[in-house]
């Protein structure tokens, strides 16, 4: 399983720091190759956020692709007010957001209807092997309200800090706290009642 | 130091979940996925057309001077000294179109009465100004002064006139006048 840190830790490459990218895209003479070090280096772990959200590899590949569009566009309007990832997860969440309304507009649903169809989707994905209890665990995030299913991911996959996530979600960390909690309450819940 | 904390907070908050997260979720993503997908963003900006285009590689291998007689260069720069050209003659001013120029001096007397009246006296009559150029001719048309009569002086020459004058004391030359 993939892990915020050990995404960083297992990174093949030498690893660049923000502020070496920034300067690189800075410059039109320097801009391509700052924002190739860009998805270099955040490619893996903004693809993970994107597919705990939208579950399927083909779905994932398009928000993600969609995601660097946007940054491409609005890298030079990053003021550097907060993290640079802190920045790319902000756009990554919209974009995988965007496009689950998008697909439940386009089968008259719900975006909480279309997130469980998305498991249904998920388990017919050629680029899942899970077992059951995967596929119970996917269905149970599946069924929780949007920012909590956000905050489980957040903790539960990637890893993130509270305080992180705090600036990521213009949130305070006890109501995060308080967020994963309750999600991880409801989840247990699940496999309880179906263990029985 | 992270991951410990979250792995703590899991044990207390749910063990299941806990033991699952030592486990695989079974999601995976195609071989060299990856390392193709920076090309593959690449091309959809090429193909939105909103790529940006760099010629730094080209000016940085050959220079400024290089870049500077490349045909390209040579062709765009020729044509806007033609555009340029072409423009300057289209704006310039055609001799009718030159305005005298216009010395300021002191305005005299007649102007400042006349720019008096433009600006104060607007309510000049058409019958008012046909009287006003009445009465200018007839002080044009008015008879001459006559010379002054002096009784017993009629068939005498000037200079006999001019003689007498002198001759008169003040008091005759008072009753004549």
């Amino acid at each position: 399983m993939l892990k915020f840190d050990s995404l960083q830790v297992s990174a093949t490459k030498k690893p660049v720091s923000d502020e070496q990218i920034l300067e690189l895209l800075r410059s039109d003479n320097t801009f391509e190759r700052g924002f190739r070090l860009l998805m270099s280096q955040y490619r893996e772990r903004l693809y993970w956020h994107i597919r705990r959200l939208v579950l399927v590899h083909e779905d994932a590949d398009d928000v993600l692709q969609n995601t660097f569009i946007k940054i491409y566009r609005g890298i030079l309007q990053f003021e550097g007010k907060s993290k640079l990832y802190t920045w790319l997860y902000r756009i990554a969440t919209n974009e995988s957001i965007t496009y689950l309304q998008g697909k439940a507009r386009h089968a008259s649903a719900s975006l909480d209807d279309e997130t469980v169809l998305q498991t249904n989707r998920l388990q017919a994905d050629e680029w899942f092997d899970g077992d059951e209890v995967q596929v119970k665990l996917q269905q149970s995030i599946a069924r929780l309200p949007d920012k909590q299913r956000l905050v489980f991911n957040l903790r539960y996959f990637d890893e993130m800090p509270y305080e992180e996530m705090a600036v990521l979600l213009d949130t305070s960390v006890g109501a995060l706290k308080a967020s994963f909690h309750h999600a991880v309450k409801k989840i247990e819940a699940v496999f309880k009642e179906t263990d029985h | 130091m992270k991951q410990e904390s979250l792995q703590e907070e899991l044990k207390g908050l749910s063990p299941k979940l806990h033991d699952l997260k030592q486990q695989n979720d079974g999601m995976r993503v195609p071989e060299g996925y990856f390392d193709a997908l920076e090309d593959s963003v690449l091309t959809r900006l090429d193909t939105m057309g909103t790529r940006r285009q760099t010629i730094a590689g080209s000016v940085k291998r050959n220079g400024i001077r290089a870049w500077l007689f490349r045909p390209q260069v040579i062709a765009a720069l020729a044509a806007l000294f033609v555009v340029v050209l072409t423009a300057k003659r289209f704006f310039a001013p055609t001799p009718a179109a030159v305005q005298p120029v216009v010395v300021h001096t002191q305005p005299s007397e007649e102007e400042l009465i006349e720019a008096y009246i433009l600006q104060n006296i607007s309510d000049f009559e058409v019958d008012q100004l046909a009287a006003v150029a009445k009465d200018r001719e007839a002080e044009v048309v008015a008879p001459p002064v006559t010379p002054l009569q002096t009784p017993g002086l009629e068939g005498l020459s000037p200079e006999a006139i001019e003689l007498l004058l002198r001759e008169m004391s003040d008091e005759e030359l008072e009753s004549i006048l």
